[in-house]
């Protein structure tokens, strides 16, 4: 089906200067961490960073070289634990091995997290032994850590798509409550709405009025475009963009 | 559901960055329909009191906000689905106004900054920075309900009496095989034969399970039965592999049936070597109803592949 051209528009130079010194945002961030206590001459080096919810450990390994994954009555197998900052562990170590539970190459080790209070701050340990085909070196236990510095800045506009019902006065002021949060959006409609659009922004708000306000209108909401992006769906309207994206059923919902 | 929630998962990044959001709560007797409920949520039941937060400032008027009804098990047993906060609704537990399955998060209130309370347009702007990083984040398709329909019909007359779910809805899901092994359709007839068969049901297979009227009828799997192994478990799928592996029987025969009937297709051994296939999915897998009773890739493990990648 072959849509029109969006009639899309930015707000951000209408409203930008008036808003945006009012901005309340702070934009996530992946902090780097750093890692210390590896001996000069181990076979391998490992990185650390982590974002809200998953802790990721990149180990490069020379060729020749392994980790263990799990416990095979070898050397010991890698082992993360969450030592302090605002996060813990919610759930296992996943460890990238093969058949004989080996790391080998560049392999990235991730732990999911949750936080536990405000922050980003991180700290951990990875334990493990590396070894090759003849011999284990002794067991190796690195400090992860986040770098005692403030976070970066953000790095250009946090661009939302706006998907409403109309361009009426409802949505400018949802527009201008996103631009006053330091979010960049641009509006458009249900009826324009297509999947480059939103493939051009990091979040679309697929918006909507109550029930009885749109009943009886013709909002084809269950024919929102596919997308890339991350969709936040509300409301009425937006249990008929899940059912039509099969992440829910039809009726599921009161 | 009106303008309220409650039971909210306040340690979850949208309540705390990059706004830490604070609701002022009511403490709330418990509805009728919470006694003896279950959700998410409230793992323990809702107890002597729950606490209702505003996120809009008043209720919609002669209106109403839905909400994602997931207490009859239709969707949430997706691995890494996110339940963050129930809405005050009519229905019993379960009823979720904030819910996230891979890139799609459910707000189940108004955005319109007139209408929304000061916590709760915090936490929209929270929502949204959180699935800023959602890009990748593997959404798996719902197919159909699971078999946990079939307890909501015994609750709801534990509840309130109500015996259709039992009498009418119950035999009208069933496949006719299935139907002839349900013979006593009383309360203590349906909690009896469910007992027995419930891990056993299945369906989104095929034609065969679909009803125009009930979207889905379930069927017995009597090769899981014979073998006892409840469809769901780990060590069911790895029973039916050891099964594979062995010497020719009726056993083996009935494993493979199974094997063929709930791993899913995508990811199934083009050579037949099932124990092999095992060793490299072991970690990798998860049992799902409803996307169709399959044995899977979880999409958590294939969004944590994606990101190392």
């Amino acid at each position: 089906m072959t849509r029109s051209a969006p009639l899309a528009y930015s707000l951000a130079a209408a409203l930008a200067a008036a808003l945006l010194s009012a901005g309340l945002s702070a934009q996530s961030s992946s902090p780097t961490l750093t890692v210390k206590g590896m001996p000069a001459d181990a076979p391998l080096t490992v990185t650390a960073s982590h974002d809200s919810s998953t802790l990721r450990i990149t180990a490069d390994l020379k060729a020749g070289w392994h980790l263990y994954g799990r416990d095979v009555g070898g050397g010991q197998p890698v082992a993360v634990t969450i030592t302090g900052g605002v996060f813990a562990a919610a759930g296992e170590l996943t460890t990238p091995m093969d058949k004989q539970g080996l790391i080998t190459g560049k392999a990235v080790l991730t732990l999911p997290l949750r936080r536990t209070s405000e922050g980003d701050t991180l700290a951990a340990t990875v334990a493990f032994m590396v070894c090759d085909a003849l011999q284990c070196l002794p067991p190796i236990e690195l400090e992860v850590r986040t770098v005692a510095t403030s976070a970066p800045a953000p790095s250009g506009p946090f661009r939302v798509l706006l998907v409403a019902v109309d361009d009426g006065e409802r949505t400018q002021r949802i527009a201008a409550f996103l631009l006053a949060r330091g979010l960049t959006p641009t509006v458009t409609t249900y009826a324009l709405v297509t999947s480059e659009l939103c493939d051009a922004n990091e979040v679309v708000l697929a918006d909507s009025p109550t029930f009885n306000q749109v009943r009886g209108k013709k909002i084809n909401a269950r024919a929102f475009p596919k997308t890339q992006s991350p969709v936040v769906a509300t409301g009425f309207l937006g249990t008929q963009v899940l059912e039509a994206n099969k992440v829910t059923m039809a009726c599921g919902y009161i | 559901m009106d303008h309220q929630g409650h039971g909210l998962a306040l340690d979850h990044a949208i309540f705390r960055t990059p706004n830490a959001v604070t609701f002022p709560g009511v403490e709330t007797p418990p509805q009728q329909n919470h006694a003896g409920a279950k959700s998410v949520l409230y793992p323990n039941g809702v107890g002597a009191t729950f606490t209702l937060v505003a996120f809009e400032k008043d209720a919609p008027k002669d209106d109403w906000n839905p909400t994602l009804v997931n207490h009859e098990g239709f969707f949430t047993d997706v691995p890494g689905f996110e339940s963050l906060a129930e809405g005050h609704s009519a229905k019993c537990l379960g009823s979720l106004s904030l819910a996230r399955q891979g890139k799609w998060f459910y707000w189940g209130y108004s955005t319109d900054p007139e209408r929304l309370t000061d916590p709760a347009q915090a936490t929209l702007v929270n929502v949204i920075h959180y699935m800023r990083d959602k890009r990748a984040a593997r959404t798996v398709e719902f197919a159909n309900v699971t078999r946990q329909i079939f307890t909501v019909y015994l609750d709801l007359h534990k509840e309130s009496g109500y015996l259709r779910g039992i009498e009418e809805h119950m035999p009208n899901q069933l496949v006719p095989e299935t139907l002839a092994t349900y013979t006593d359709h009383t309360p203590a007839g349906a909690a009896a034969w469910l007992a027995k068969h419930q891990p056993y049901l299945f369906t989104g297979k095929g034609p065969q399970h679909k009803s125009e009227r009930y979207k889905q009828r379930f069927e017995l799997d009597n090769d899981a039965l014979t073998l006892g192994t409840p469809t769901h478990l780990r060590p069911s799928l790895e029973r039916w592999l050891a099964l594979a592996a062995a010497a020719p029987s009726e056993d083996r025969e009935r494993a493979l049936r199974c094997l063929q009937r709930y791993v899913h297709p995508e990811i199934t051994p083009t050579n037949g070597d099932w124990s092999a296939w095992y060793l490299q999915q072991k970690d990798r897998l998860a049992f799902i109803e409803s996307t169709g009773f399959w044995w899977q890739l979880d999409p958590r493990g294939l969004e944590r592949e994606a990101a190392g990648k």
